[in-house]
């Protein structure tokens, strides 16, 4: 018995040094936030309007924005959209390590978001990098790794990702493009 | 008298068992149900109902109190929270846990509603979206695992341990998955 308890309890004791239980899903009018040790800098609080339009301004910088949920990435929550309203300006927002996954049922939801803006710069050495990943890559973690809107919305695993991103670069007639996200360290639910 | 290493390796892979019992009972049930995200949903139950809209056509202006009466004939008034025009001929209406999605041109609508799969909801969230302290955790299952598993190969002596049967049965379960990635490379 005794040397049953010398093994188990390092390792009980290592769990417990976790600290608090697993956090419970965000309840509506709560604020989802992880307590860091480094506190991040002070958010500038910007209209929607004015961080789609001039997102290159805010790359990361810590703002926090205002929308309604669009749309939540059905395979696992990690991205979700916010639009104004004008439905055509949205902007992605991608789960932070505080977060860990959006729940589906925020979709229609008007949510307050604090994170850094983050750029995702898509060209040739990109597209290459994808390519030369495991060729069997699950497509949910090949868009993960920075692709547009679009390609969220229609989960690149029915196409080629890297086809689909080269075809962008062409039509756009340039050897780059920049995609943004937020990273989101917490979000709040307005009532 | 001193125990033998083998006594002690007994001891380490069954109370490493016992304690990551539950970590193992997660991660296997829902590495099943994410093995096979292109078949269902693994932590939603998704209906979905066809539904007739008999309100304004495309283009043109639909109220709250429009889209209200449309949901009181379904029975979802309550459940309502937001309503958009994604183009101008769809209208998609987002209630609790759901949404409708109609076509204007045809009236056609769809209410997809979500229901959380009890249980499977949980451990995928926790397979599939680990925050920190769960990443932790997790790390330390992986360890123990991999001790679980070299401490397994010499729990048992003899002809049915390492050096007989088991040997062969390991190889086997090596040779599996070394196959599988040759076939794949």
């Amino acid at each position: 018995m005794k040397q049953s308890m010398l093994i188990a309890l390092p390792v009980l004791v290592l769990a417990a040094c976790g600290g608090a239980p697993i956090d419970e899903p965000a309840a509506e009018g709560t604020v989802v936030e992880e307590a860091v040790a480094e506190a991040p800098a002070e958010p500038q609080v910007v209209e929607l309007a004015a961080l789609v339009g001039s997102t290159a301004a805010y790359v990361d910088q810590v703002v926090t924005v205002t929308g309604t949920v669009d749309h939540v990435c059905k395979h696992g929550g990690k991205r979700l959209f916010i639009m104004g309203e004008d439905p055509e300006m949205r902007f992605k927002v991608t789960a932070g390590e505080a977060i860990g996954a959006f729940e589906r049922e925020l979709e229609g939801s008007d949510i307050t978001v604090t994170g850094i803006v983050e750029e995702q710069i898509i060209d040739e050495a990109y597209i290459d990098s994808l390519e030369a990943e495991a060729p069997a890559e699950d497509a949910e973690e090949a868009h993960a790794e920075g692709a547009d809107a679009e390609a969220e919305e229609h989960h690149a695993g029915e196409g080629d990702q890297a086809a689909h991103l080269r075809q962008m670069l062409a039509d756009n007639g340039s050897d780059s493009m920049s995609f943004y996200s937020l990273d989101c360290s917490s979000f709040e639910i307005i009532e | 008298m001193a125990k033998s290493w083998r006594y002690w390796n007994r001891v380490l892979h069954r109370d490493l068992g016992y304690v990551f019992f539950g970590a193992t009972i997660i991660y296997a049930v829902s590495g099943i149900a994410l093995n096979h995200l292109d078949d269902w949903n693994p932590s939603y139950s998704v209906t979905h109902q066809v539904v007739r809209w008999e309100g304004p056509g495309p283009g043109a202006a639909i109220s709250k109190d429009q889209v209200l009466g449309f949901l009181d004939e379904i029975g979802e008034r309550d459940a309502y929270k937001k309503h958009y025009n994604p183009t101008r001929e769809q209208l998609k209406i987002f209630i609790d846990s759901g949404s409708v999605v109609i076509d204007l041109y045809s009236g056609k609508g769809v209410v997809e509603k979500l229901e959380r799969r009890p249980i499977l909801y949980e451990f995928n969230f926790l397979h599939y979206n680990p925050k920190r302290l769960w990443t932790w955790y997790s790390d330390m299952y992986c360890v123990a695992l991999i001790i679980v598993a070299v401490t397994g190969l010499l729990v048992i002596k003899g002809t049915k341990g390492i050096t007989g049967r088991g040997a062969w049965l390991t190889g086997f379960g090596i040779l599996i998955p070394a196959i599988l990635l040759w076939m794949y490379l």
